[in-house]
């Protein structure tokens, strides 16, 4: 997450990039898949910076440069810029002196396109996909360098039937409803989790302690619909658990975590096209406690945070999985 | 001190400013706190690298353009959450 800022928004780290053909990934189904494009990874992998590597974790993130044909040219795993230029001018130096048969795989790898097995194949074409951003609120002890100013981001899928529970059944009725639960408890339990500086688990459904959210038409003007949504969540528990990454990785202790905030959001939905055209919430209040990856271990007492949710627009990067995506139960 | 450096520390100001203490969300207020949370142009600059999302599809068009691929790989998809 760091490395979003002091590596990849580097001019000469960028400019280095441009010879190459860039791609970002999630490294645990290419860890552990058996389809073509998570077997050439492995392979590949071995050769670099956390080869045959199990302690204190057997993960192979990083950044590598490699050929078409799945050859290991340099890796490493770094959130210095400069480091990671030298990497890359390593790469091509390698990437020179080889011949274009080992260069290139034999045959045309977009045959094998149809075995690689992604999530993305869940994508709600016709649903809601939403941007979701988390940030810390001002505060004096917010922390220092990249902590003060940390944001995460990560999306959040609907299917069209999903998204429709968004609105009342009768667009002329400007009483307020309920969304429902299932809607409103997805976003408690995946989405409004504290990832602001880094990754962390979602939570149970009997963390939940309330997940209220209501909907009301506030304007019909042709097809369009505007819908004003208003929400409290909250999650809470408690139990045994890391909140250091490696240091404490072995010694988890009692902890806490939880989240509890109050939503306002403005939507419009197009009845001729069937979808949302615009849509945003905020969600402003409280968190406390960490996990073992959210970078909280020196930050565990309550403090305020803030969600922002965006409609997402259609490039290829605004498709990316959301990150506790298996706890939709889509199948 | 640049005008829209400027601009944007008298928002976070403001901000500090009127929710010391408890800070609540407003239908007033709204906007502000959406702007707050919202990635600034300057923090989305690792965007400018035209990423793709997986590493086959980096593999298809770097075998049809006989370049190199750089992968980055993280816990967690590093244009999503991680």
């Amino acid at each position: 997450m760091i490395a979003r800022r002091s590596v990849w928004s580097d001019p000469e780290v960028q400019k280095l990039a441009a010879d190459f053909i860039p791609a970002a990934d999630a490294v645990h189904r290419l860890q552990r898949g058996r389809d073509p494009e998570a077997l050439l990874f492995q392979l590949m992998a071995e050769h670099g910076h956390y080869g045959g590597r199990t302690v204190p974790t057997d993960t192979r993130q990083g950044t590598y440069a490699l050929t078409p044909s799945g050859r290991f040219l340099a890796s490493i795993n770094t959130n210095d810029a400069k480091r990671m230029a030298q990497m890359l001018e390593t790469a091509l130096a390698t990437w020179h002196a080889l011949t274009r048969n080992e260069r290139l795989m034999a045959d045309d790898p977009a045959l094998k396109t149809r075995e690689v097995v992604r999530v993305e194949r869940f994508f709600p074409h016709n649903g809601l996909v939403l941007r979701v951003f988390s940030r810390d609120l001002p505060r004096e002890n917010i922390g220092k360098g990249w902590q003060a100013t940390a944001w995460n981001q990560d999306f959040a899928w609907f299917k069209k039937s999903e998204a429709r529970l968004f609105l009342p059944q009768d667009f002329s009725d400007k009483s307020t409803h309920n969304v429902p639960d299932a809607v409103a408890r997805r976003i408690a339990r995946f989405h409004l989790v504290d990832n602001v500086r880094g990754q962390t688990s979602p939570y149970d459904n009997n963390a939940l302690r309330r997940a209220s959210m209501q909907m009301q038409v506030t304007d019909r003007k042709g097809s369009i619909v505007s819908i004003r949504l208003e929400g409290e969540f909250k999650t809470s528990t408690s139990g045994q658990w890391s909140v250091s990454g490696y240091r404490d990785m072995n010694k988890p202790s009692q902890q806490d975590r939880g989240v509890e905030v109050r939503l306002l959001g403005r939507a419009k939905y197009d009845q001729s096209k069937q979808r949302f055209i615009e849509f945003e919430m905020v969600a402003i209040g409280t968190r406390w406690g960490g996990t073992q990856y959210n970078g909280r271990g020196d930050d565990l007492p309550a403090a305020q945070i803030g969600f922002a949710f965006t409609l997402a627009g259609d490039s290829p990067s605004e498709r990316v999985t959301p990150a506790h995506f298996w706890g939709y139960g889509w199948r | 001190m640049s005008y829209v450096k400027r601009v944007l520390w008298l928002a976070i100001g403001s901000l500090l400013c009127s929710f010391a203490g408890a800070q609540v969300l407003s239908d007033d207020n709204f906007d502000r706190w959406l702007a707050f949370i919202l990635p600034k142009p300057a923090e989305c600059r690792f965007e400018a690298i035209p990423w793709r999302t997986s590493l086959w599809s980096a593999v298809i068009d770097a075998q049809k353009e006989d370049k190199p691929i750089l992968l980055w790989a993280m816990n967690g998809h590093p244009l999503g959450c991680t």
